[in-house]
């Protein structure tokens, strides 16, 4: 464990690495602040950009932009009470409230102090627990691994919100859109509709530019309503001692509820954050403070999200089944350098594992050093009016696509693919699960027709071979929680 | 009688699946091989797929039917938006590998910023520039993407 570690900071703490990392957290920290920009769509928008980079420093720097946008998600939050994302709804009740009474910089702090000690936390569980998963999951069959990703997609589908059934609609959308291109078994063209762009699959930073990005500034240039941005000075950064004693105990609840929530699939940092607010408005002895500025709603919800974007790298870096829409971007990104994801990576490519797993931590620790200071600059950038923003955004989306073959069919299927993308937004049909179908599916594929083959069309194996037992009794459970709530909601409808 | 759930967020979105379900089986009937359970052929893991997909997207539908009429789940479009940001990258897709990146930024900044709340000639106008010089000089100089800058120029320095 020892000599991991040490072989990531190695890794990690070589000065180009250092200054990718940096660089990554700065862009993220940027971005995650302009309003309107998620870390979903900050990463696909500078995902190209790291194409030219070696493998490491480009997922070290995409991690970076990661928890950059994250973090800029809950500055934003508490000072303009508008989430970044939805990882950091929760923080706008009480953050927000606590602005207003001037105490943005002890908000701002106590964030901050929270986000790292959950990301510590959260890095060293990647270095425990991954290692032994991952040597687990070597020994899965194809029934194995075809089990583990239909709880995967499964779950993803149900426990995203939003509906369920919709949910996994837009999973079986996904794999379809994943077998788009040259069947890898028979060589056969599969829905390329005679265009020889298609002949290689539909791009991933097509799909998810044009899902993500392009569709969310349709929605976001649609939704209307004044915001107050807190603009005042903020007159005291540091957090009281009495600040501090409040905030830590939630801060370990939140970071151990996150954690746990982080490592399954579909649920990551938005339910954990939901859930450690919920739990410390529970355990709270004055719970009537909530909703009006009490620190420990800032300090449990943004621990929970930090810790749960943490180990949300544990199934994606060692089973290669990523478990949030992010995570599936950065599976993409190992896939477009040529790595498969999955159990073989810790095996075959420590250095790559260890690294980011080190510099995970160093940037959480960048993040502090450069957040603390720096949030008067950020404070200011909140003010950049949207108008300004989205045309550069199109720009980034443009030249992005355009770059990775140097051909414009895939700007133009970008453009489709928003167009379609906005018309499921608006039909309440969340993108992630469809993502996610789209980077599984010809796994998926492969490893279902390697079984089939194996046991000679004879599909029990995946029902007598006692690890896939269990992902289909788990699979099975999640699809009854579904169902579950549905005939409850019929019941009291009569 | 006579109502027509055509503005129903379900009714919509199942109609959708069903016809993504409907299109995929018909296409891997028509041009793939479905082979065995034992040796699965290039069509079989599709068309179960199409199947799956159109039956959730029947599921949808027929739940959207059952909603009454003058449910909040009535979808409000807005077409202008998502038309001008979709129509400004058509245009720099275009154009770009013929005149180049220049030639292919101005128009699409114009007419994505059409897009917005607001349209102001003179800030659209400096913005374009800026983030137009920001682009040659990232994505250019810098990564050393191909690109023609003006006609004819791949690289100014």
């Amino acid at each position: 464990m020892v000599e991991n570690l040490a072989l990531g900071f190695a890794v990690a703490f070589s000065l180009e690495n250092l200054a990718y990392c940096l660089a990554g957290v700065a862009l993220g920290t940027l971005i995650g602040v302009l309003p309107g920009i998620s870390p979903v769509v900050a990463i696909g928008m500078l995902f190209p950009l790291t194409f030219t980079l070696p493998p490491i420093a480009s997922l070290i720097m995409l991690a970076g932009i990661y928890y950059g946008a994250q973090y800029g998600g809950s500055t934003t939050a508490i000072l303009v009470n508008l989430p970044g994302e939805t990882a950091s709804a929760v923080t706008c009740i009480d953050g927000y409230q606590m602005a207003r009474q001037g105490r943005a910089g002890p908000a701002l702090a106590v964030a901050a102090l929270a986000s790292f000690f959950a990301g510590c936390v959260g890095t060293l569980l990647i270095a425990f627990v991954g290692p032994p998963l991952g040597e687990w999951a070597l020994k899965f069959g194809p029934w194995e691994y075809c089990a583990l990703m239909l709880m995967g997609l499964v779950a993803s589908a149900v426990l995203a919100h939003g509906d369920a059934v919709k949910g996994l609609a837009m999973v079986a959308l996904g794999l379809l859109c994943g077998i788009v291109g040259t069947d890898v078994n028979s060589g056969w063209l599969r829905y390329t509709f005679d265009v020889p762009e298609l002949s290689d699959g539909i791009g991933f930073t097509v799909i998810a530019v044009g899902l993500f990005a392009v569709a969310e500034m349709a929605i976001n240039l649609e939704s209307r309503g004044p915001r107050e941005v807190f603009t005042g000075k903020i007159p005291r950064l540091m957090p009281s001692r009495h600040d501090l004693g409040d905030s830590a105990w939630p801060t370990v609840r939140g970071t151990a509820l996150g954690s746990l929530f982080g490592v399954l699939p579909g649920t990551g940092p938005a339910l954990s954050s939901f859930a450690a607010y919920m739990l410390e408005k529970k355990l709270a002895r004055s719970p009537e403070r909530f909703g009006h500025g009490a620190i420990e709603g800032v300090a449990a919800p943004e621990a929970a999200n930090n810790a749960a974007a943490q180990t949300g790298f544990i199934p994606t870096l060692t089973l290669g089944i990523p478990g949030s829409a992010v995570m599936v971007l950065m599976v993409g990104a190992m896939m477009m350098h040529g790595l498969a994801p999955g159990p073989q990576v810790i095996a075959e490519k420590p250095e790559l594992f260890w690294g980011i797993v080190a510099s995970m931590w160093i940037g959480n620790l960048m993040l502090v050093v450069l957040n603390l200071p720096l949030v008067g600059l950020w404070v200011r950038l909140l003010r950049v009016p949207y108008r300004w923003l989205f045309p550069s955004i199109v720009m980034f989306c443009c030249i992005g696509n355009y770059s990775v073959n140097n051909n414009p069919v895939d700007v133009y299927l970008c453009a489709a693919l928003g167009a379609l993308g906005y018309v499921l937004a608006k039909l309440e049909c969340e993108p992630a699960p469809l993502l996610l179908g789209y980077v599984l599916g010809p796994l998926f594929e492969e490893h279902l027709r390697r079984a089939m083959l194996l046991a000679r069309g004879d599909p029990s194996p995946f029902f007598t071979r006692p690890i896939s037992l269990a992902f289909m009794l788990g699979t099975a459970l999640v699809l009854l929680a579904m169902v579950r709530p549905m005939v409850r909601r019929q019941e009291s409808a009569e | 009688m006579g109502y027509v759930p055509i503005g129903n967020k379900d009714f919509l979105a199942g109609l959708i699946f069903l016809a993504f379900g409907l299109a995929a089986i018909h296409i891997a009937d028509r041009d793939l091989p479905m082979g065995t359970m034992m040796r699965m052929g290039p069509g079989n893991f599709p068309a179960l797929l199409g199947g799956i997909l159109g039956l959730f997207g029947i599921y949808l539908a027929a739940r959207g039917l059952g909603w009454p009429e003058k449910t909040p789940r009535r979808v409000v479009w807005e077409w202008r938006p998502v038309s001008c940001i979709v129509a400004s990258m058509l245009i720099f897709g275009f154009v770009l590998p013929r005149l180049g990146l220049v030639a292919a930024l101005v128009p699409m900044f114009f007419v994505a910023a059409l897009g917005g709340r607001e349209f102001r000639w003179r800030e659209v106008l400096v913005l374009t520039a800026v983030m137009t010089a920001f682009a040659v000089g990232v994505f250019v100089v810098l990564l050393k993407l191909p690109f023609q800058v003006v006609p004819g120029r791949y690289l100014v320095w």
